[in-house]
């Protein structure tokens, strides 16, 4: 019988363990929409003047207050940049809540096509790239058709006209290579230098980038592009997946590592003494940073501050010291681990040169991965 | 012996219809209709969709996905790489040599623990288990920096100690994949039989002396075959688990192309929104494989009786002197527990404490720095995220523990359905996580039920996940417990659940203790279901983890992966110590 009576008290103690944390806790369910004003529903605010601009983000302001000021941010990123970059934004507009939603790309995206399948949208902003374009805007419809005043002087080639999307920022894609293994002069300059016999099983490449791989095929061409990955899978590359691949760059496990993005990870890796060098080749694959408003976003009024907010001098001019990324607006500043760029051709991927996602992921697969 | 399912019709004409519901309410049919509406919820509608989706073209949201449309081209198309047979066989080895692995040593770390006198047996006891507090997502990158035939510091201390060219070990091998996998499942096959010869009766192995056989023979003879229904169960959930173990094939077998069946899923339905058809389609390959090893586990189990240690008769638990051999299995087990937990930690302790993966030198260690702990701690998220986990980690245990309880006791007495909760409560180890993840975003979201994103959503998840494996232990250990105990309750005026709670679970405690750990820790480390079912509010530590993975941040993860260590080994012994005072055996 003692047993039994310790038994229960343990099961009881969990029980009030449970409730108790149930209490402090509370899940949030998928909201409702909130209507917005006729005036405030606009598709685009580029054409405005100052005074209609003014005015129509003074009402935006009330409006994002009287739907409870709250944003539901769905993101692959990085957790640290995400957050790093909605905390600017709340330092703007203090009544906004952040509710951020993370995972990676299959599970974000199959969780805004069930919710708005169910009747019970959920998120307001999506970060992510041209397959959530492709997917979530062109397939299913869940965008929103929403131009910010930011978007007007962009130059044609980072204005992404055709997507469902605001470009606020972008990365590129570089080569890496161990200081200690590698002096700067002879590290490899352009992707076709990996071909060359001398880097034979001594070079790594990052399966994750199918993005960098794409972009590559749409600046050369199909048929060349093609040539050169299967050069340079011939030369026995490393496949590596998974974020600790600077960490095994930084050890040695291989000279030099493509392709890489020179972030916030990398500069604060060289920084702290990791030995890695960044090449820019003469031609630098850019992959936008696409924001997505959606359609049936709870809260609207947020959603839309949010996306001027992105465009405006107030985060264009941040983007580089927060997320160690580099603005789409030309002229802003830049973080140093990317000024090669500034001697490089950028060439910027989009969703319609991407291609066929299908067909890249095959190509890709049958390339690096399962050889 | 009680039978469940009497004949109602025998009586109808004869009783009043109040006597007949009397009959029907009884507790026991109550309680066993609630156990199978619950279980057929949780287990039986994602095994639904499952074998539903996997002969569909459309997607649950789709117009057309209720019609009466079929189509065989999912299967088509798992067979259309021309892997999938050289995959399998791949698979084949990787399983059955990791769970060999895991097996073996499980297995000589409980017997050490339970049946002998060997020193440090608690400490040994808590060592193998609180392996299980290390992040998934941290085990292949502490085994690469160990031994990656370039950088693994044990292949470059053993090049700078011998001279030699070549590497000790290559992680990247087949070799290795087994190794490190079988090392990860070693907790688990400890939890199971360190139950199963915790009660165990020694006077069948003192018998067995008396009568002239060797210390090896009474193991051999009386001890191995008596814990054959623990040893099987873990054996089959060992297979499944390394089956479907996806991070260290993936991660680690990447580098020689080592393909197993969770990595050629992956590689296979990488393109969003999931083909989940297709996804389904191989997940029907393992329930198939599932269904065959729990037919094979019921036959095996058909002579459940004999296995009953524990009964009315005299019970003595002595455990065995190893004489002279103290020291030397003391040595042996701690050998053993060297990469099963220590060089795992070690690597982990070196990680945090570096902001960046350095060999081990002096100039190193003259460097090392705390700021990782100080950052782990200061995480944004963290502590909501601990919470989240130990919340529905606490729910889902109550649930698991429960359910599995009473479909074990149908099971195992061999009443009228109970086999067939015995298969609802088997069937989820052959459902992978990303088909339960989807599976329940559909039903949470197309159902009129207001959970999608909370806790509760979470903890429904987490029972159909991790029920199979506490099951199987339950039901291990229950098929120990003769049904003359209850019996004799039963005769002495108790009731059906009276009988159950005051002698069945307090017998129960030590399999019960190991499925609560093992449901908290799951709670913990689980990812792939969980990131489609979290909310803003109920992120976990694990998708806190995930977010600073994805952030590069690997030195303050390894130490968020030494505190969760730290905290883990102190509630362990402290509970063991509670225990001890209480006079308790059930301690871990």
């Amino acid at each position: 019988m003692s047993r039994a009576a310790t038994t229960l008290r343990v099961a009881a103690s969990f029980a009030a363990v449970a409730l108790a944390l149930s209490a402090c806790g509370g899940g949030a369910d998928a909201g409702q929409a909130t209507a917005l004003s006729e005036k405030l529903a606009v598709q685009s605010t580029v054409g405005m003047s100052d005074a209609e601009y003014a005015e129509y983000m003074k009402g935006l302001e009330e409006a994002s207050k009287a739907e409870g000021g709250v944003i539901k941010y769905y993101f692959s990123a990085p957790a640290a940049s995400a957050e790093k970059m909605i905390n600017l934004f709340i330092e703007k507009y203090p009544w906004v809540k952040l509710e951020y939603t993370s995972g990676g790309t299959l599970e974000l995206i199959e969780r805004v096509i069930t919710e708005n399948a169910a009747g019970r949208p959920s998120a307001d902003v999506l970060q992510g790239g041209p397959l959530e374009d492709r997917t979530l805007c062109r397939d299913k419809k869940l965008c929103l058709a929403y131009d910010p005043r930011g978007e007007a002087d962009l130059p044609k080639d980072r204005a992404y006209a055709d997507c469902g999307c605001s470009v606020g920022d972008f990365f590129t894609f570089h080569i890496l290579y161990n200081k200690n293994k590698v002096p700067a002069a002879e590290a490899p300059k352009t992707l076709e230098d990996l071909t060359d016999p001398k880097w034979k099983g001594r070079f790594g490449i990052n399966v994750d980038q199918l993005d960098w791989f794409a972009g590559v095929l749409a600046q050369m061409g199909e048929e060349p592009g093609l040539n050169l990955m299967k050069a340079i899978a011939a030369n026995d590359p490393v496949a590596y997946t998974g974020p600790d691949g600077l960490e095994k760059l930084a050890a040695g496990e291989f000279d030099v590592a493509l392709p890489q993005t020179a972030t916030r990870q990398v500069r604060d890796m060289i920084d702290k003494g990791a030995p890695i060098g960044i090449v820019t080749t003469p031609v630098t694959i850019a992959q936008p940073d696409m924001y997505f408003p959606l359609a049936n976003a709870p809260h609207p009024a947020t959603t839309r501050l949010y996306m001027e907010w992105l465009m405006s001098d107030d985060w264009q001019n941040k983007v580089s010291e927060a997320v160690v990324k580099i603005p789409i607006r030309p002229g802003a500043p830049i973080p140093s681990s990317a000024e090669g760029i500034l001697k490089s051709e950028l060439f910027f991927e989009t969703t319609d040169n991407f291609g066929d996602y299908d067909t890249r992921v095959q190509q890709h697969q049958s390339i690096f991965i399962t050889g | 012996m009680a039978v469940l399912v009497e004949d109602g019709a025998r009586h109808a004409g004869r009783d009043s219809l109040a006597a007949v519901l009397r009959r029907a309410a009884s507790p026991r049919r109550v309680v066993y209709a609630l156990v199978l509406i619950i279980l057929v919820a949780q287990v039986a509608a994602p095994i639904a969709i499952l074998l539903y989706t996997s002969v569909k073209d459309a997607r649950p949201t789709d117009a057309d996905f209720f019609s009466l449309q079929f189509t065989l081209e999912n299967f088509q198309q798992a067979f259309a790489s021309g892997r999938l047979l050289q995959v399998t066989w791949t698979t084949i080895q990787f399983a059955l040599g990791s769970t060999l692995v895991a097996l073996a040593l499980g297995t000589f770390l409980a017997w050490v623990v339970a049946r002998t006198n060997a020193p440090f047996r608690q400490v040994i006891g808590l060592l193998t288990i609180v392996q299980m507090a290390v992040p998934g997502i941290l085990i292949p990158v502490a085994w690469t920096f160990l031994a990656s035939p370039e950088i693994g510091v044990l292949n470059v201390a053993w090049r700078e100690l011998t001279g030699a060219d070549g590497a000790l070990f290559n992680v990247y091998s087949m070799a290795g994949l087994i190794l490190v996998n079988g090392l990860t499942m070693v907790p688990m096959v400890y939890l199971f039989v360190v139950t199963v010869f915790s009660s165990m009766n020694s006077s069948l192995e003192e018998a067995a002396e008396v009568s002239g056989a060797a210390k090896w023979q009474a193991v051999r003879d009386i001890s191995l075959p008596l814990a054959a229904p623990g040893i099987a169960a873990v054996a089959i959930m060992a297979l499944m688990r390394a089956w479907e173990s996806f991070e260290i094939p993936w991660f680690l077998g990447l580098k020689e192309k080592i393909f197993t069946y969770a990595s050629e899923i992956y590689l296979r339905t990488s393109t969003p929104p999931s083909d989940v058809g297709l996804v389904s389609t191989y997940a029907v390959f393992m329930l198939a494989g599932a269904v065959i090893m729990i037919w094979w586990y019921d036959r095996f189990n058909k002579a459940g009786e004999r296995y009953a240690v524990i009964s009315g008769k005299n019970f003595s638990s002595v455990r065995m002197d190893l004489g002279r051999w103290r020291a030397p299995v003391a040595v042996l087990t701690f050998l053993v527990l060297t990469p099963v937990i220590l060089l795992p930690l070690l690597m982990l302790l070196w990680l945090s404490v570096n902001p960046y993966f350095q060999q081990v030198s002096w100039d190193a260690i003259t460097n090392i720095s705390f700021d990782a702990y100080v950052a782990a701690v200061q995480t944004p998220n963290m502590v909501q995220g601990f919470l989240n986990s130990l919340l529905v980690g606490v729910l889902a245990a109550i649930g698991v523990l429960a359910l599995s309880t009473l479909a074990a006791w149908f099971s195992a007495r061999r009443l009228a359905g109970g086999r067939l909760l015995y298969l609802l409560t088997s069937v989820p180890m052959a459902l992978p996580n990303v088909i339960v993840g989807v599976s329940f975003l559909w039903i949470f979201l197309i159902a009129p039920l207001p959970i999608y994103s909370t806790h509760w959503a979470l903890v429904i998840a987490y029972i159909t996940l991790i029920i199979a494996v506490v099951g199987r232990l339950i039901n291990a250990r229950m098929l120990q417990i003769s049904s003359e105990l209850e019996e004799a309750a039963q005769v002495a005026g108790a009731s059906f659940l009276r009988a159950i709670w005051t002698v069945v679970v307090p017998l129960l405690s030590p399999a019960l203790l190991a499925g609560a750990l093992i449901t908290m820790v799951m709670s913990f480390r689980e990812l792939q279901t969980t990131l489609y079912l979290a909310g803003p509010q109920t992120r976990t530590a694990a998708v806190v983890m995930f977010d600073m993975a994805g952030d590069g941040q690997f030195a303050n993860l390894a130490a968020f992966g030494i505190i969760t260590f730290a905290v883990l080994l102190v509630g362990l012994v402290g509970y063991n110590r509670l225990n001890a005072r209480m006079g308790l055996d059930g301690g871990i």
